[in-house]
């Protein structure tokens, strides 16, 4: 509407001047016929004597305001738009924000997963490791033990004999009589007899 | 001079050290008799002698007045030192004379008509005796006895032990099967 009226007050000042020229130029006929320069002349002192400093002013004055509501209209438009511009661009910040922190947590999740699942394996890697060590270990052992026992057994059973001559005889050494083995010597003479003979006659 | 009219020697003159004794005896006899004689003196009595020399002679039958029966005994006696097999016995205790005369006596009547006997002492031995001739070494000690049967022992403790363990497996069922 303002531009209108802009336009509208610019035709009606030129519509004026353009009356004012014809009047002139009408008056002027009757008038002694005067020159370009006067009329020339002619025409710029009516167009200061329409054009004074209070009109002059007045249009200032409008125009002044109409250029500050221009503004102020054009002022809020841009603040709606940078309002606009920025709420915009904070949301597309917060939404790249939080999709790289999202992206960046997500793969530093998947890392201490895969260094926990890592580590998991390590540990039953190990684990395992130590189990068979551990078996092998035992059945070594068991190997050690079982073949330790049977060298005690096979020297206590070696000894044994040793044992239980010196415990009879210690027992019952001194019980027996001299007199009283004379038949179990003298069988056991008879028993060696031919091999005593043997040597006997061989030696000599 | 043979000494074939010798028949033997008494049970009681067993080891090398009575024959000895016994020689140095005869030759001590053969010696004075000897000497009686060259004086010219009239021999008739023979001088006291030991009992296992009186026996020797007696069961041989000699006459010590006679020159030759004397050396004769000396021959055989000397001959039988030296000669005669000897077996070295070692018994745990002392025997006493009656044991070594019944062992002496078997192993004349077994062995050798002369075999010469040291009895030595091995208390060790528990019980048995350890026989030594010439060449070898007869072990009939008690303890040898027991390990020859080493094997019938060891049967014996497996067998006890095993029926040891049976009866103490068996026992815990018998509690189980007492009535309430």
């Amino acid at each position: 509407m303002t531009i209108w009226w802009l336009v509208l007050i610019l035709v009606f000042i030129g519509s004026v001047g353009l009356g004012f020229v014809w009047i002139i130029t009408h008056l002027g006929a009757t008038a002694p016929a005067k020159t370009t320069t006067d009329l020339i002349e002619d025409s710029k002192k009516d167009v200061e004597h329409l054009f004074n400093e209070e009109f002059r002013e007045e249009l200032r004055n409008r125009g002044r305001l109409h250029f500050e509501k221009i503004i102020g209209e054009n002022a809020m438009f841009l603040q709606q738009d940078l309002r606009l511009t920025t709420s915009q661009l904070n949301e597309y910040m917060k939404t790249e924000i939080t999709r790289k922190l999202t992206s960046e947590f997500d793969k530093y999740e998947q890392s201490i997963d895969d260094a926990k699942q890592m580590a998991i394996d390590s540990i039953q890697k190990t684990n395992a490791a130590i189990d068979e060590q551990r078996a092998l270990l035992g059945q070594q052992v068991q190997k050690e033990i079982v073949a330790e026992k049977q060298q005690m057994v096979q020297r206590f059973e070696q000894n044994m004999t040793d044992i239980i001559n010196h415990y009879v005889i210690a027992a019952i050494g001194n019980q027996i009589d001299l007199n009283d083995q004379l038949e179990y010597i003298l069988s056991d003479l008879q028993a060696n007899k031919e091999a005593i003979i043997q040597d006997i006659l061989n030696g000599a | 001079m043979s000494d074939a009219k010798m028949v033997g020697l008494p049970i009681l003159v067993a080891s090398p050290v009575d024959l000895g004794r016994m020689i140095r005896e005869a030759e001590a006899i053969d010696s004075t008799l000897s000497q009686e004689s060259l004086r010219g003196a009239d021999v008739t009595v023979v001088p006291k002698m030991s009992e296992l020399l009186s026996q020797t002679v007696e069961m041989n039958k000699l006459n010590l007045i006679q020159s030759n029966d004397r050396k004769l005994l000396v021959q055989f006696l000397t001959s039988t030192r030296d000669k005669a097999p000897r077996l070295h016995m070692s018994f745990s205790a002392d025997p006493s004379p009656q044991f070594s005369a019944k062992l002496t006596s078997w192993l004349r009547e077994n062995i050798h008509p002369l075999v010469l006997i040291t009895i030595g002492l091995q208390p060790n031995i528990g019980a048995g005796s350890v026989v030594r001739t010439t060449n070898k070494y007869f072990d009939f000690s008690l303890g040898k006895a027991l390990t020859k049967n080493r094997t019938m022992l060891m049967t014996q403790l497996r067998q006890a032990v095993t029926d040891q363990q049976a009866n103490e497996a068996k026992m815990p069922t018998e509690t189980a099967e007492v009535p309430a």
